[in-house]
């Protein structure tokens, strides 16, 4: 048994010193050698990913890995036109014919597109993904969306056909763009129900610009550039999503040159990434819309609700609310506010849409014309019931809390009083498919279909189990002008319905509409971003670039200085 | 006026522990407990640790008058996340609530909490080492290899176990929960003592005279296991407070926005970096708790069980 | 020997049998199974061959019989949060929990031991309260708040060793070994510093007690008045003596190990068991939850006999038996 003198404690003292130092120096020299080649693009993201076939996924991590490993057939353009193939640039397919009744598109596959394994994408594919995606066994995401496709056929082998049940305004990209295709070669022999737990979602073979090299499962995600991919090169050679649960550890790991890519910033991580000049924080559109959301049943989805049932007083509420005030208070002057369940990227915007004053003396007097009136505790009583209610608020946002105390405060001066529940995330969405909540500090990111709003605010989606209408908004007139609008050929008729329909819910206030929630994220200054899509930020990643001027923290500075 | 409060709370703990001290320190006639007290007073971490202890409930039991902010009311937007000031003197959380307050209240709980988990899992762990111990033979061999069971699964492990599958869990469930996973030590030490006793002359009299089971139990065996349970007990608070903190650190314990001194570290972590106070100062006074328990329980076991000397 | 390993292992066997026996109990007075929680969407027929694979769509008892065969064969469940069997997640991130383990371990005992050691020879002295105020504090600290504070002061003030993740992902693919396992050393450091410091005042204060009680014995005494020098006592006589029970505790302190580095994984984003449980609860994913209740046990088992074969093998008394 070996014993331990203190004379040999102290040796090994020096020497776990030394160790230290030895380690530490290691650090550095790694980073600054190996930044230079290959270029290579670290984005830090707080979960793992669950599988990598896109028709599987259901992470954001998974999407963006699965938008670089796997095509589409077509892209929509950055405008993010949806109607028709107006704003639809080739993919996959180099290029596509409709029949004369618009009930069918054939495209013509690049021929020299390719999966990473060198074998060719071809019409089975195609066939393939699409028949996967439509499956109840895989539960895809997509298959409401193509609910109108009937089937797919191949003219010839690299001529799919695709054949809809109906034509719609919306019908090029709910199929075309949306699917991504899959390898029927690797992929077919595995049942329907067997294909979650095949090795190949871990480690795919797709015909994206880059190639799949490695994940470590709750490490991180490598991809490799595909210097043989049929639209060209991607600039940037190598990315990598790295796991990080801690957001603060995720910063620090970009102001450390750890990783050079952080998306959703807080302020916080705004505040530090402005004083570290090798960094920069980039702004882009979004499609997030911020909003509180009412109940409309009674509490477990019995009946009523006791307030938010009348609409008028949803009104009155809503009028009690500055909402340019709050949100100029919490972010900033230029932060959009929302207008209604749409927002101001969407082709059907409209800028001059009439929206509910904000008048506490009429929300005041509506109130009482309800007749909810003022009791001593300066609380509105209407028989039994008093004006008061619980506002779910998730996640650790500091400006959605702080937002919600304004609100608390707006309430009350109009004689409504509201509790704020802190909730986590998970938590919220059982609480709301469950209706088992008063009114819920919401926040969805929007598709870039108008359409969409039908998943959102129709009666069908509320009466649905499960489903997304959780606050159970119910409007026969919306529902109508919607279905028209969705059915209807005609570009201009169909802008003209959805903005009526924005009328019609916006006048019943089945939610108070906030802010379109700003983008932010932190990069180091020498990559450059292509066009981030609201949508979807990361579609162009392939045109990213990073030039191989600027690796080094202090030089950068100099540069900076210089300007 | 939260001045004086303060001065006059500190004042209480002052007069409280003069009066340990004096009940420790007796004049010429001393009965078994103020020997006891005697022996506790010779270690001075003890005493330390009894007094911060002390300070600790006093402190906790008053906080209602003694915080400053409102624990769970947020401040404007220019103190979310701010650092320490003579205002506000342990900063703000991310949401802008005072965690000076929220500490005060959350030491509250945890301390409740713990004691009252500590109470559930000393009765059953020493009901279950006596059954074990006092009728042996194959009912002790099977309830001793449950034991080594429930003793193999590392505790948070468990606790994780099933407070995920009740989750959200009430305050009275969590008590349950907290102490239906820590008395298996209890019961262990129990059963040693009941097994060393039983061959002992007294019960083998008692039981010659004709004395039923539960006489025994009460007369022999109870007096002479308090000993070693009162000292787990002391331990076993200290343990229990830090799975509280533990549970709630994960989200499965206490739920926001009332304050336990584990989820005011968890409102902290995601800023460890950019807003520490928020961590720092729950995590004080919870390793000031734990190690006071911790040194008390030493010193108690030194002052009640004179044969243990130096451990 | 044998027989005593033989012994060892059924006692263990019927250990993990409990253990199991008592998840299985926990998931049924559950409210719901393990597929019925989920806030994403899987299809019917999903779960329903799940559930049928394991054997929830039948009566209690077969559940039982079932579930204790599919866990024999390894089958735990299937994650719905990784969209994989569980048995593929253990095999991923059980070995990093090992290393972490063992790693630490090996510290624990060598710091502790000398912390017990140098506690003995300076018992009432400064240096004995002293290092025992210090490593009692440490014990004292909930795991996740000292891996916090470890973070803090790495983070910012003194910036050397990573605070997340297993490896250096940009380099890392572009280490030769050497660089590689320096890399590795580094991202280790950390969690296992944490996991040191909470610990290894057990150890010593263990140690400390042993070599107190071998100090008391008459042989020592003996050696002493025969003029024996201080040290050579501790050496040849104390500490060998007192290593002995020192090897029990390594099996004993497994357990509470294991409950630190579920936390200080978590902290450190280092992505072993304790990191996929802690996950887990945020995904509502009770196969992994409850497969880690029964791969934590399998593993402080396992260790206990170990524990229990070195001693054994050190001992020549318990030896011959």
């Amino acid at each position: 048994m070996p014993y331990f003198p203190d004379n040999d404690m102290r040796i090994s003292r020096r020497l776990i010193a030394l160790c230290a130092l030895a380690l530490g120096a290691c650090s550095h020299d790694g980073t600054a050698s190996g930044a230079k080649h290959p270029t290579t693009l670290v984005f830090t993201q707080p979960t793992d990913v669950d599988n990598l076939v896109p028709a599987l996924s259901t992470s954001e991590v998974g999407a963006q890995v699965d938008a670089m490993l796997f095509e589409k057939l077509a892209e929509i353009n950055d405008s993010m036109n949806v109607i028709g193939d107006a704003g639809a640039r080739p993919s996959l397919a180099d290029s596509w014919t409709w029949a004369p009744d618009s009930l069918s598109i054939a495209f013509h596959l690049d021929p020299k597109a390719h999966w990473s394994d060198g074998v060719p994408v071809r019409a089975p594919d195609v066939i393939y993904s699409f028949r996967v995606n439509k499956s109840k066994i895989v539960g895809s995401s997509l298959i409401p969306l193509l609910a109108d496709v009937d089937s797919v056929t191949a003219r010839d082998s690299v001529t799919p056909v695709i054949w809809f049940r109906a034509r719609s305004l919306e019908q090029f990209f709910n199929a075309a763009t949306q699917v991504r295709v899959l390898p029927a070669h690797l992929m077919a022999s595995t049942a329907d129900s067997a294909l979650q737990s095949t090795p190949y979602g871990r480690s795919p073979v797709g015909s994206g610009p880059y190639k799949f090299v490695r994940w470590v499962s709750g490490s991180s995600i490598e991809l490799v550039a595909d210097s043989t991919f049929h639209r060209g090169r991607p600039k940037i050679d190598r990315l990598i999503w790295s796991i990080s649960t801690n957001p603060d550890a995720a910063l620090l790991r970009l102001l450390s040159g750890e990783a050079n890519y952080l998306d959703k910033l807080r302020k916080q991580d705004v505040d530090q990434i402005v004083k570290h000049p090798e960094l920069k924080v980039v702004s882009y559109p979004s499609m997030l819309a911020f909003y509180v959301l009412f109940n409309e049943r009674g509490r477990k989805g019995k009946g009523q609700n006791p307030i938010f049932g009348d609409r008028e007083v949803r009104r009155a509420l809503s009028m009690a609310v500055d909402r340019r005030g709050a949100v100029t208070t919490v972010y900033d002057a230029k932060t959009p506010v929302l207008l209604g369940p749409y927002t101001s990227n969407l082709a059907t915007f409209d800028p001059n849409m009439i929206q509910l004053p904000y008048s506490p003396d009429s929300a005041a007097k509506l109130l009482a014309s309800r007749g909810w009136v003022l009791g001593k505790d300066s609380v509105r009583r209407k028989g039994d019931s008093s004006l008061e209610f619980s506002m779910l608020v998730p996640g650790s946002s500091s400006q959605r809390q702080q937002m919600a105390v304004m609100l608390q405060d707006m309430f009350k001066r109009v004689g409504a009083r509201m509790t704020i529940e802190h909730v986590d995330f998970p938590t919220q969405q059982a609480r709301k498919t469950a209706h088992d909540y008063d009114a819920a500090f919401d926040g969805m990111s929007l598709d870039p279909t108008p359409s969409g709003i039908r998943q959102e605010w129709s009666s069908a989606a509320a009466k649905a189990e499960g489903q997304s209408n959780t606050g159970h908004y119910m409007n026969p007139a919306f529902d109508a002008v919607v279905d028209s609008a969705v059915a209807t050929m005609d570009p201009k008729a169909a802008i003209a319905m959805y903005r009526r329909s924005y009328a019609i819910i916006a006048n019943d206030a089945p939610a108070i509409w906030l802010y379109e929630a700003a983008a932010l994220a932190g990069m180091s200054v020498n990559v450059h971003p292509a066009a981030m899509r609201g949508d979807m930020w990361w579609v162009n990643l392939a045109q990213w670039t990073i030039s191989d001027d600027a690796p080094k923290s202090g030089s950068v500075a100099v540069a900076a200085s210089a300007h | 006026m939260l001045v004086l409060r303060w001065l006059s709370a500190a004042a209480l703990i002052v007069v409280l522990s003069v009066l340990l001290w004096r009940y420790a320190h007796p004049g010429a006639s001393a009965s078994r407990g103020r020997r006891a007290a005697a022996r506790y007073a010779e270690h001075p971490s003890a005493v330390i640790a009894l007094f911060a202890l002390l300070a600790m409930y006093v402190l906790s039991a008053l906080a209602p008058w003694l915080a400053t902010h409102d624990p769970i009311a947020l401040l404007p937007q220019a103190f979310v996340n701010h650092p320490p000031t003579r205002e506000l003197l342990f900063g703000t959380d991310f949401v802008g609530r005072d965690v000076f307050s929220r500490v005060l209240y959350g030491t509250r709980l945890s301390l409740s909490i713990a004691l009252l988990a500590t109470i559930v899992s000393i009765v059953l762990g020493t009901t279950y080492g006596l059954i074990a111990g006092f009728v042996g033979g194959a009912l002790d061999t099977a309830m001793i290899r449950l034991l080594d069971a429930f003793l193999a699964i590392p505790r948070i492990v468990l606790l994780i176990a099933i407070s995920a599958l009740w989750a959200p869990l009430s305050v009275t469930s969590l008590v349950l929960i907290l102490g239906l996973t820590a008395w298996f030590g209890t019961s262990r030490l129990v059963r040693a003592e009941v097994l060393s006793l039983k061959g002992r002359d007294m019960v083998a009299a008692a039981r010659a005279l004709g004395a039923s089971d539960l006489a025994i139990v009460r007369r022999h065996v109870l007096p002479n296991v308090l000993t070693p349970v009162i000292v787990s007990a002391t331990l076993g608070v200290a343990g229990v407070i830090i799975n509280e903190a533990t549970l709630s650190f994960l989200g499965i314990g206490i739920s926001d926005p009332a304050p336990s001194l584990g989820n005011i570290i968890r409102d902290g972590s995601p800023f460890i970096a950019t807003a520490w106070w928020v961590a720092l100062f729950p995590g004080l006074a919870l390793v000031i708790t734990a190690m006071a328990y911790n040194l008390a329980g030493d010193g108690l076991r030194d002052a009640l069980d004179p044969r243990q000397v130096d451990r | 020997m044998r027989r005593l390993l033989a012994r060892r292992l059924l006692q263990g066997l019927a250990v993990v049998w409990i253990v199991g026996t008592l998840t299985f109990t926990l998931l049924h007075l559950a409210p719901g199974d393990a597929f019925s929680y989920h806030d994403r969407h899987i299809p019917a027929e999903v779960i329903a061959r799940w559930r049928h694979i394991y054997c929830l769509d039948r009566p209690l008892v077969a559940q039982y019989g079932c579930y204790l065969r599919s866990m024999a064969s390894g089958n735990l469940g299937y994650s719905i949060s990784q969209q994989r069997p569980v048995l593929d997640i253990l095999i991923d991130y059980v070995p990093r929990t090992l290393e972490l383990m063992l790693v630490s371990l090996f510290f624990i005992f060598v710091i502790g031991i000398r912390l017990g050691v140098l506690e003995a020879r300076h018992r009432g002295r400064p240096a004995d309260w002293g290092s025992r105020a210090i490593a009692l504090f440490f014990y004292s600290m909930p795991d996740f708040w000292l891996a916090l504070m470890l973070m803090l002061v790495f983070a910012y003030w003194i910036p050397v060793f990573p605070i997340s993740g297993i490896e250096d992902v940009i380099n890392g693919p572009s280490f030769n070994g050497w660089q590689r396992i320096v890399d590795h050393i580094r991202h280790l450091v950390l969690p296992v510093v944490s996991l040191v410091l909470l610990t290894c005042a057990a150890v010593a204060r263990f140690q400390r007690a042993a070599m107190l009680d071998v100090m008391r014995m008459e042989f020592v005494v003996t050696a002493r008045a025969k003029g024996a020098s201080e040290d050579s006592i501790s050496t040849h006589h104390v500490l060998r003596n007192a290593l002995l029970p020192i090897i029990t505790l390594a099996g004993l302190t497994l357990p509470s190990l294991l409950s630190g580095a579920v936390l200080v994984e978590l902290v450190f984003s280092w992505p072993g068991m304790g990191y996929i449980t802690a996950t887990a609860i945020g995904n509502r994913d009770y196969a992994i939850v409850m497969a880690s209740v029964l791969a934590t046990s399998v593993l402080v088992v396992v260790g206990n006999i170990a524990a229990d074969l070195l001693y054994a093998l050190a001992d020549p008394r318990v030896r011959a038996t």
